[in-house]
């Protein structure tokens, strides 16, 4: 009888510890979210999850939206990115060529080549969440963004 | 014996006539009809200056004429890029079913499976008596024609003439299309869209010169390559 | 782009051997008539030759179908050809054709091997022979029309691929004579080959006759030939491009040069006026020909099917 409790205990711990495990992981810190200056306020936007967020890469919120400066008490030079609410095209789409080139771009997809410079990257891709929108969208989802801005237009 | 022999020849080439001239008033009787039939023909447009390669017109016919994975009755084909960089631009065509007027796949289908819907001049398949000869497919010449993987008949565009169109609705890719690169519409009406887009603009057709009349027209973007 | 699989290929070998197989029980059969009506007339029977022509037809022209059946997406509604017809359809038409053909070389066999078949059912199935009386009082109709739908058959081989216009090299009028003449040959190869395994002696007065016009078959053969790609090269555009698409380098040019006018052509044309000018004929001379002029005619076959496919209007 005791023997038994006793393999049962083993089998709950394990159990436990593996949950407690995968609990961890799922959470797993990325360096970049303790980068205190910007997190202190910017907690409840959520963290960073995205590829760009990995540690591997050794980048930190500035490496794209640039240096704090003033922010949040005056005007600043820091990038926001997005298709409305964004800073100026031209700012936007410089942070992200530091590293993507033209010829890259074109080699991965040909509607990078149509969109250059008319719109901001962020207009399609989202790099906060944990998986870009852009990666394996089916080709429905693919053809409504198109038309999420093409619609109606007589060009 | 020479009697025979010439019974024979006599008997033969009445046969040969007679079959002959019988085959010739059947396909003389057949034409006649359809010309007089029906006062809808159905055409359609695709404006290559409008077109921005989205595919909705793909994924559209997909979902409505259930066609699987694998084969499709309509592509998009794309050439390009043309110009320098930042100002590039592709060109888009549509492949799929010309609705030719005299067709090649209704001309060789040995069983009628393949045949011009006299209503509406669509150029249709009865998946029933097809036996999947492929006769059709080879004859072809735009390439347009399957083997439909799920009935293993031939399959193709037949302008969603047993969905959308039953339905009174526009055919699925011209419905789905974000920018109306796509005009469907009855020839025999003069009032009708596709009517003024074709009198509006210069249209081509792909390959006349076999002389298969096809019924899908195309307006060429006014960039892009010249194909010599 | 592979010599064997590519994008614009539709129909694969099996129709090659199925159209191969067609024009030899077309050939077999129309050689069988000939033999029959100009060198052994009642006695055709006996010949070894006639034999195997009458064994050779019915066997690759029903394997021709079987082929093709098996070849459809759907073989087992295969009836519906048989059901429906439409006249504007070159399959259609050749179906029928090849359906009364098989009647009529049935009805023709019947009739040539008359007399072991009344003395075999003389006395367990009389009634055959009012059949057979009956038939042979046709005997001129049902042999002449077997000719003209041997011939049709032939022709209808060439005319089931003319009739795609998809494919600049295959719509040309040439072609139905050239697959029709060629089964002819094929059609002598095999009964010859046929007849010499069958102990007919290759020195018979049946072989004498079949090379005397297997000659100018094979010289007809390289005329059309020739006519076949001089139009496609003179019609200019993409049947231009097709010809030296299908005629170059490569692995159907190969098989062109060597194995169709090397082997298949030469070759039994000068085995053909070496016998025929030193009347030697050695069991191996009779059926090494044979064989060059079928492989000749099977590799025509595949060789028009699939560089005709290669290049689209």
């Amino acid at each position: 009888m005791s023997k038994i409790k006793w393999l049962w205990s083993i089998r709950l711990g394990a159990i436990a510890l593996l949950l407690s495990f995968s609990a961890m992981s799922a959470e797993s810190p990325l360096q970049i979210n303790s980068d205190t200056a910007c997190m202190k306020c910017h907690k409840r936007n959520g963290s960073m999850l995205g590829h760009h967020g990995q540690d591997t890469m050794k980048m930190s919120c500035s490496s794209c939206h640039g240096e704090k400066g003033d922010h949040p008490k005056k005007p600043n030079d820091l990038v926001v990115f997005g298709l409305q609410e964004g800073s100026d095209l031209d700012k936007q789409l410089a942070v992200c060529r530091k590293c993507h080139t033209p010829k890259k771009l074109s080699a991965a997809e040909w509607t990078h080549n149509v969109h250059a410079k008319k719109v901001p990257c962020a207009a399609c891709h989202k790099l906060h969440s944990a998986t870009d929108p852009m990666v394996e969208m089916t080709p429905k989802v693919r053809s409504e963004l198109c038309s999420s801005c093409h619609a109606g237009k007589q060009e | 014996m020479e009697n025979s022999k010439r019974r024979f020849l006599k008997g033969t080439c009445a046969l040969l006539a007679g079959a002959t001239g019988a085959s010739l008033l059947t396909t003389v009787n057949a034409s006649e009809s359809a010309k007089a039939g029906s006062d809808i023909k159905y055409a359609m447009v695709h404006d290559e200056s409008k077109c921005i390669g989205c595919r909705a017109c793909e994924v559209a016919c997909r979902e409505v004429n259930d066609v699987p994975e694998g084969v499709s009755r309509i592509q998009i084909l794309q050439t390009g890029p043309f110009g320098e960089y930042p100002n590039q631009f592709y060109h888009f065509s549509r492949k799929s079913c010309q609705h030719c007027e005299d067709a090649p796949c209704v001309n060789v289908c040995p069983t009628g499976a393949a045949f011009i819907d006299k209503e509406t001049g669509i150029v249709s398949v009865n998946a029933w008596k097809c036996v999947g000869c492929q006769y059709c497919i080879a004859a072809c010449p735009y390439q347009v024609r399957f083997i439909n993987p799920v009935t293993h008949a031939a399959d193709k565009c037949d302008f969603c003439r047993e969905t959308n169109l039953a339905q009174g609705k526009q055919p699925a890719c011209v419905a789905a299309c974000p920018t109306k690169a796509l005009v469907f519409g009855n020839l025999k009406d003069s009032t009708s869209e596709i009517v003024q887009v074709l009198r509006a603009n210069p249209t081509q057709r792909a390959k006349v010169a076999l002389g298969t009349r096809p019924k899908l027209f195309r307006i060429l973007a006014k960039s892009g390559e010249v194909v010599l | 782009m592979s010599a064997l699989h590519f994008d614009t290929l539709v129909w694969h070998w099996p129709i090659a051997i199925y159209l191969f197989l067609a024009g030899v029980s077309a050939g077999a059969m129309f050689f069988a008539v000939l033999l029959k009506h100009f060198v052994l007339k009642q006695n055709a029977y006996k010949s070894g030759f006639v034999r195997a022509a009458c064994i050779i037809a019915p066997v690759a022209v029903m394997a021709g179908l079987g082929i093709l059946v098996a070849d459809l997406t759907k073989p087992l509604d295969f009836w519906k050809i048989l059901v429906f017809y439409n006249p504007t359809s070159v399959m259609s038409m050749g179906v029928l054709i090849l359906l009364i053909y098989q009647v009529f070389m049935f009805m023709w066999i019947g009739l040539t091997f008359r007399k072991p078949v009344d003395d075999w059912c003389e006395t367990r199935f009389p009634i055959v022979l009012k059949l057979t009386a009956l038939l042979a009082r046709f005997e001129a109709a049902i042999t002449g029309l077997l000719v003209i739908l041997s011939l049709a058959l032939g022709a209808y081989t060439g005319f089931l691929l003319s009739a795609l216009p998809g494919y600049p090299m295959l719509k040309n009028p040439v072609l139905p004579l050239l697959f029709l003449v060629s089964g002819l040959s094929s059609g002598a190869a095999a009964a010859l080959l046929g007849g010499v395994l069958m102990n007919g002696k290759p020195d018979d007065k049946e072989v004498h006759f079949i090379h005397k016009v297997e000659i100018p078959l094979i010289l007809v053969e390289i005329v059309l030939l020739f006519t076949f790609f001089m139009g496609l090269v003179l019609t200019g555009g993409q049947s231009k491009v097709a010809t030296f698409n299908a005629l170059g380098y490569g692995f159907w040019g190969w098989v062109f040069w060597v194995g169709i006018v090397g082997f298949g052509l030469s070759g039994p044309l000068a085995m053909n006026l070496f016998m025929t000018s030193t009347s030697k004929r050695k069991w191996a001379y009779v059926a090494g020909t044979a064989c060059l002029s079928l492989l000749g005619v099977i590799l025509l076959r595949n060789f028009i099917l699939y560089t005709g496919q290669m290049t689209i209007a």
